[in-house]
């Protein structure tokens, strides 16, 4: 069986595009690494580039592919070659074939290394918006390479990183063996729970769904953070973030599975206070959730308990009987408006203020409010 | 292949090297819950289930895919493990409708299973069912994908094992999904090997509701050709090395339930056709043209791996030489017995020599098989007319009487006795034996069977001009099969369906016509037919000769010794023992009138049954064809394998109505390579291993063994 390396660019995290930014301006010293390499196995060499992109000078074959966090494993880049989704397979003497291949993957900052022999890694600082890729000596500390003095906190690691606060830097010394590869800047105007929810949503996206706590553990977390912008969640789903977050990092079957949880763990951890603030008191002091989160109401003085908003909603929502005042059950509430052009009286509105008006708590009887 | 010394839950245990941890824990009865998993494909570790703590590394291993190791220590049901186990079972109920009761699968779904056994937390997670309607469109298989847990398993079976890829998964929505990789499973390439039902654990994907016959055992019901047929021929076997190109393998692994593949070549009445799962999709494959295709090439390599025990010296007569009594005088010869046959006409065969007619059955083709039969060392006399089968059993040990039925029935019709009336039987053995019975320019036959068609066919052949058809049922409830009715028409013969006979219509002792009045309604009930007259539609079909066609009854009597009912012989249904001790029965003497196959599957019964009477132990099963390992991966279907049912090459009507030579010339080479790669190979998804519970594999209270 012949050999096929492949030089995967797609296995970079969202918050740190290093392959394809080596390949554009370390490309000599890429190509020498994989060379070397390509002579070590006597493999053919292929490139894999994220979509749309183009280099330069590559003279090998070059197949495209969007992002995923597995496809620095030799079978996910294998099944992605033959055209399916990306799964890793991680096994004891698994030898991962496309074609009449056997499949090895090296990333370009692998190649880079080998070629350059430097004692390096490239840290993609984030900051005020903009990225910037800094060749970084193992060692160095990460208050070195980033100033974020006034940040509300940083993310080392990206999607598998931890939320610190930003005096922690100073000491942080990057390292090779764990995922130093991004340092995200987190300014005081950003709220956590919103960056929660679009971490969650970005591992979402990334997981390649073949290990259940992975698939599963992001849809949940996805959603249950969703919930923390929309008043539906409860104080308890922060115990049990934490719980079941523990659980994935034990137990999921890839290195992306097992770290996907710790932004959102560390975050909870870090801004329990914040966390705590949208799902009792359902505000925001950065003013970025509820704010365009509509909660539908119904006005109890205005509300005849004639039931025609009850047979609108398509959820079953809304509670109430003959001559009762009808309430919605924001937990079931989807807020597709239906019901306010069901109502004759304009009870139903579209409320936006973070501060609701007196509302029954039971079943109250029209005019006994 | 070394072996290693692992520890698991504090059992030392010995293993093979290539075995994984969750495999030698099974293999000793430890049970670590595993969904993901299936022993026929390659370890996934998707599922979380089968993780275990092993002494010395952090965190958990996944069983399923790590290797035994020398001096390994384990322990299966570790606090962490199980809480690991008890998430992903959270997880994957929180995508899986709750109720469980209105599910089909119900009982006997895995899922289920494993969630009695991990147990649950109760944790508040959230709903999130996946929301997809279920895809009936596919008329062998049902995809309820709102239930998929998303194992992968059929992806990995349909990929992995079969080569297809057909299943594959797909982002819909960002939630992740197994789907058909094309608009249709048909465009997809699948085989519908049915890999994907066997391997779900859950009730995501099944076969529809009457594809398989739920009251069978697994291993019968899913190959509905093998089943139907009364000998339980290996159909996918043979077709498959039709398929490969060893004609002499497919012919050898028919004979092993048959003495006659090439006559059933010929003439079967093909159940296995009816059964065949192809179709629900474009039409069954051409089973019988297949087999006789393999038996005119059969090459007698067979006869090297053929049994033949020692003699016994007991002695056996067989009354009649048709296909039931020269399957039993072959068997019994085998089994060492001393064999007579005796046939009252001038040449063995009975109703496949003198009931079908040529044209359908070369005689060249009997002869030789029957010559097979001879060779081994049967005795058959003919002109023999045996009176009495007590009276012959003093000389014998068992006698076994395959009378068949060779008496036409006559319905009590006004001019039933003229001359120019004819019963079936007498008609088409008079043509056998060479002195046809005169047909005039117009002959009506009264029947819709197999046999009023042969019937038909022969006094064409003979000259008659108009022939008609004319039976009660409606065209698609004839019992004639449809190929022959559409041959039939062919050559000229009308069919007259639904119409009830009044009286044959006859001027000074000539019959000149029949009666016949059009129904509806048509019902069998306990006392025959029932049905409505249809006011207004009486005609006659002018005639010179009427042939009756409706049923044959065995001819005899009371002298032959045995208890009779309604004129057939009685016979235990098990044993196939007459009332009276060492005489046997079976075959159309004993069912009416049947079809060659179903005489040979029970004769094959009769024959066991008479040889444990005798002190032998009754088997004659054999292997003549070698082992066949058939090849599970069998890649994406071809334009070909999709192609339609392969008809046989036929001698143009003008032509095949002027004489009995064959006209049915079946398949060429290629014809036969083409059809066999229609087969479905339902057979392969008995190498699939079945699925497993966990209260399967551990052998008593307490684990290892």
């Amino acid at each position: 069986m012949k050999n096929l390396l492949v030089v995967s660019c797609l296995k970079d995290d969202n918050y740190a595009h290093i392959s394809i930014h080596l390949l554009k301006e370390k490309l000599a010293d890429v190509k020498a690494g994989v060379e070397k390499k390509a002579a070590e196995l006597q493999a053919d060499v292929l490139y894999l580039l994220p979509e749309g992109e183009k280099v330069d000078g590559i003279d090998c074959e070059v197949r495209y592919g969007a992002y995923n966090p597995t496809l620095g494993n030799p079978y996910s880049v294998a099944q992605l070659l033959a055209g399916n989704l990306p799964r890793p397979m991680i096994q004891d003497d698994f030898v991962a074939t496309y074609e009449d291949y056997e499949v090895s993957v090296m990333t370009p900052e692998e190649a880079y290394l080998l070629a350059t022999g430097k004692n390096v890694r490239f840290v993609a600082v984030t900051a005020d918006g903009k990225t910037e890729i800094k060749e970084v000596e193992i060692g160095t500390k990460a208050g070195s390479i980033c100033d974020a003095g006034s940040a509300k906190a940083v993310l080392i690691g990206g999607q598998k990183g931890t939320f610190v606060k930003p005096e922690s830097l100073a000491d942080y010394e990057i390292r090779a063996d764990r995922d130093d590869y991004a340092i995200t800047v987190f300014n005081q105007d950003e709220c956590m729970v919103q960056t929660a929810v679009s971490i969650m949503e970005q591992a979402w996206a990334s997981s390649c769904g073949k290990c259940v706590l992975c698939r599963e553990g992001t849809l949940q977390f996805k959603t249950i953070v969703t919930e923390m912008t929309t008043g539906k969640a409860k104080v308890t789903d922060l115990d049990l973030i934490r719980e079941v977050g523990e659980l994935i990092e034990i137990g999921a079957y890839c290195p992306f599975g097992r770290a996907m949880a710790k932004p959102l763990i560390s975050a909870v951890n870090l801004f329990q206070d914040e966390f705590e603030e949208h799902i009792k008191r359902k505000t925001c002091k950065c003013g970025k959730c509820y704010k365009a989160a509509a909660v539908y109401l119904i006005l109890p003085d205005l509300c005849t308990g004639c039931g025609d908003c009850v047979d609108e909603c398509d959820e079953d929502a809304i509670d109430g009987k003959a001559n009762f005042i009808h309430m919605i059950d924001q937990d079931m509430c989807e807020q597709c408006g239906k019901c306010v052009s069901a109502c004759d009286e304009d009870a139903i509105v579209k409320w936006e203020d973070a501060k609701l008006p007196k509302l029954p708590k039971k079943l109250t009887k029209v005019g006994k409010f | 292949m070394g072996t290693v010394q692992l520890t698991i839950d504090g059992y030392k245990i010995e293993a093979d090297e290539s075995k994984t941890v969750l495999e030698a824990a099974l293999d000793n009865g430890i049970y670590i819950p595993h969904l993901c998993h299936h022993e026929n494909l390659h370890p996934n570790g998707g599922c979380r289930l089968c993780v275990v703590k092993q002494d010395g590394v952090d965190g958990v291993i996944t069983s399923c895919s790590t290797k035994v190791k020398e001096g390994m220590v384990i322990h299966t049901k570790d606090e962490q493990a199980e809480a690991i186990r008890k998430l992903s079972c959270d997880f994957m109920f929180k995508t899986h409708p709750t109720e469980c009761t209105g599910c089909p699968k119900y009982g006997k779904c895995q899922l289920a299973s494993i969630s009695q056994y991990v147990g649950d937390t109760g944790r508040d997670l959230r709903y999130c069912q996946i929301r997809v309607t279920a895809d009936e469109s596919n008329p062998l298989m049902l995809h309820e994908m709102h239930r998929c847990i998303l194992c992968g398993r059929c992806v990995r079976a349909c990929n992995e094992m079969r080569g297809v890829g057909a299943l594959k998964f797909e982002k819909v929505d960002g939630r992740m999904r197994v789907v058909i990789n094309g608009d249709s499973l048909e465009e997809a390439g699948c085989r519908f090997c049915g890999a994907c039902v066997e391997v779900c654990p859950t009730g995501s994907i099944r076969d529809k509701v009457g594809v398989f016959d739920d009251n069978l055992p697994k291993e019968r019901a899913l190959v509905p050709c093998r089943e139907a047929c009364p000998a339980h021929v290996n159909v996918p076997k043979y077709i498959r090395y039709i398929n490969e190109g060893n004609y002499a393998a497919a012919a050898a692994t028919v004979r092993e339930k048959v003495p006659f593949p090439e006559t059933l070549g010929y003439v079967c009445v093909h159940d296995c056709e009816a059964n065949c799962k192809r179709n629900f999709l474009n039409g069954a494959v051409s089973i019988r043209n297949l087999k006789r295709y393999a038996a005119s090439q059969d090459d007698g390599s067979w006869k090297k791996n053929a049994f033949q025990k020692p003699d016994t010296g007991k002695k056996v007569a067989v009354i009649g030489s048709g296909p039931a009594g020269l399957t039993v005088a072959y068997y019994m010869r085998k089994l060492g017995h001393e064999v007579t046959v005796f046939e009252k006409l001038p040449k063995a065969g009975g109703q496949m020599r003198y009931g079908i007619p040529s044209y359908r059955l070369p005689r060249e083709v009997l002869d030789a098989e029957i010559a097979e039969i001879e060779a081994i060392g049967v005795k058959i006399e003919c002109n023999s007319e045996v009176k009495s089968a007590v009276e012959l059993k003093k000389d014998y040990d068992v006698v076994y009487a395959a009378i068949g039925t060779h008496a036409g029935n006559k319905l009590p019709l006004e001019n039933n006795d003229l001359p120019d009336v004819y019963l079936n039987a007498d008609f088409l053995r008079a043509e056998n034996l060479g002195n046809p019975l005169p047909v005039g320019e117009n002959v009506v036959v009264l029947g819709g069977g197999n046999v009023a068609i042969d019937c038909a066919e022969t006094a064409v052949r003979l000259g008659a001009k108009h022939v008609v058809m004319t039976c009660l049922e409606a065209p698609d409830k004839m019992t004639a099969s449809a190929e022959e009715v559409t041959w039939a028409k062919e050559d000229g013969i009308i069919v007259e369906n639904s119409r009830t006979f009044d009286a044959i219509v006859a001027e000074n002792g000539k019959v000149t016509g029949l009666t016949v009045t059009g129904i509806e309604g048509l019902k069998f009930g306990p006392k025959g037919p029932e049905f409505t007259r249809i006011p207004d539609s009486t005609v006659t079909f002018p005639a010179d000769t009427v042939i009756f066609a409706v049923g044959q009854h065995p001819d005899v009597t009371e002298e032959f010794g045995v208890e009779l009912n309604r004129g057939r012989i009685v016979v235990n249904p098990e044993t196939f023992a007459t009332n009276i001790e060492g005489i046997y029965a079976s075959g159309d003497c004993v069912t009416g009138t049947r079809s060659v196959i179903q005489a040979v599957g029970e004769a094959r019964l009769a024959v066991s049954a008479m040889d444990q009477y005798l002190g032998g132990d009754g088997n004659i099963e054999e292997n003549l064809a070698p082992e066949q390992d058939a090849n599970p991966c069998i890649g994406k279907a071809t334009e070909a394998q999709r192609a339609n049912r392969t008809e046989p090459r036929t001698i143009d009507a003008a032509d095949r109505v002027k004489n009995f030579e064959p006209m049915d010339l079946g398949f060429d080479c290629s014809m036969a390579g083409c059809e066999a790669d229609r087969c479905l190979q339902c057979d392969l998804r008995l190498q699939i291993a079945p699925q497993k519970f966990w209260s399967d594999y551990v052998p008593e209270e307490g684990g290892a063994e």
